[in-house]
């Protein structure tokens, strides 16, 4: 039987190889002739431009006044990117200590950020410092994962949700990082909706993570 | 200070020469990279012609909304190879699609194999070991969980693993 290193090593080598003989007109491929297409020098329609732009700011400017109105009822969940913050944050459930682990709050955000803003494009991005059981309650998006998840102890769980449209397909996307090595353990994606991948609106918040306590993070001074 | 109807209309046109400027340089970086990744999903030249430039015409549609045109490039490349291959399938399973000249027997051999394989895993193994993007990249170019992309791909391993045993 051969070895996945052997075959993923023929894989790159054979696509490399076919794609180096793509040829036009039946001749070498490299290089391509560049030509433009028929379409390339359309002018843009300034007035669909305009209207969809039109159309996003009073979008913005309902999602804005929502947040505005959620008052005590329904609080701003967890702490944004602010680096050094140790105020605890609110949190639908409020744990009665704070942690201290090795990744702080901005490290986990700059992780996580880095890792999705391939599933979900320009973020806001929140972190809430959870252990594993707290990870996989009901509801957690990393169902199949276990083996991933079962030889980490305590977990940022950074949330990336869309704060705009864009063209990319995901409402949001968790991302969970050891809290102690900073490594990357799993992520999953929200849903899309929209013709073609395009959401007009900025994304809920996922259920799972709405209920997931933030234990904060802070270290005795040395 | 009102604007002349002529000075709007000059600045109209430097904005769209920009625009204009703007998206033949990433047509004459990227065009080649594109028909190549579609060449290796689809295993055709003129198929991989036309998917990129129906992924360029509907880029430049786009252009003051997209914010990653390589990523937006990829994807509609991606998408349309799919239906292409969903298209063409019934008769490419009466024809067998010629080989690229290809002297390795070992390349040709894993290539008839990933010829043989379903659109999504053939898909997964050109934009993993191909085009070199991680799963979650992957995902989204495929619309699917970065769980199915890593089934999908396991799967097509397990296949080229068996087949060339």
């Amino acid at each position: 039987m051969i070895d996945d290193v052997v075959i993923e090593e023929r894989l790159r080598r054979m696509f490399d190889v076919v794609a180096g003989r793509v040829a036009i007109d039946g001749s070498e491929s490299t290089p391509f002739v560049v030509e433009a297409p028929q379409r390339l020098h359309r002018r843009p329609r300034r007035l669909v431009v305009a209207a969809v732009s039109l159309v996003a700011i009073a979008i913005a400017s309902v999602a804005v006044a929502a947040t505005l109105r959620r008052g005590p009822k329904a609080p701003q969940i967890a702490v944004t990117a602010t680096p050094t913050s140790t105020t605890k944050p609110t949190s639908t459930s409020s744990p009665d200590a704070t942690w201290c682990v090795a990744i702080s709050r901005s490290q986990a955000l700059a992780r996580g950020l880095a890792y999705g803003t391939v599933i979900v494009d320009n973020p806001s991005e929140h972190a809430k410092l959870v252990s594993r059981a707290e990870l996989e309650t009901k509801g957690n998006p990393f169902a199949g994962d276990e083996p991933l998840i079962s030889t980490h102890a305590t977990f940022w769980v950074v949330e990336l949700r869309r704060t705009r449209a864009t063209q990319g397909p995901y409402n949001w996307g968790l991302v969970a990082v050891d809290a102690n090595t900073g490594a990357v353990v799993t992520a999953n994606e929200g849903p899309s909706t929209g013709p073609g991948g395009v959401i007009a609106e900025p994304a809920a918040e996922p259920p799972y993570w709405d209920a997931l306590a933030d234990h904060g993070a802070e270290c005795p001074a040395p | 200070m009102r604007r002349t109807a002529a000075e709007t209309e000059i600045d109209e046109r430097s904005d769209a020469a920009r625009i204009d400027v703007a998206f033949e340089s990433v047509y004459r970086s990227h065009r080649s990279g594109m028909v190549r990744l579609a060449y290796v999903i689809t295993g055709s030249n003129e198929i991989a012609e036309e998917v990129t430039q129906e992924a360029f015409a509907r880029l430049h549609q786009r252009w003051s909304t997209v914010d990653h045109p390589v990523a937006y490039l990829r994807t509609i490349v991606t998408n349309l190879c799919r239906n292409e291959v969903r298209r063409f399938a019934l008769e490419r399973r009466r024809a067998p699609k010629p080989l690229p000249d290809v002297d390795d027997p070992e390349i040709d051999e894993t290539w008839v194999v990933v010829c043989r394989l379903p659109f999504r895993q053939r898909a997964v193994l050109a934009l993993r070991y191909y085009a070199d993007l991680p799963e979650a990249e992957v995902a989204r170019i495929l619309g699917c969980r970065i769980g199915t992309v890593k089934s999908a791909h396991h799967r097509a391993l397990a296949r080229l693993r068996e087949e060339l045993s």
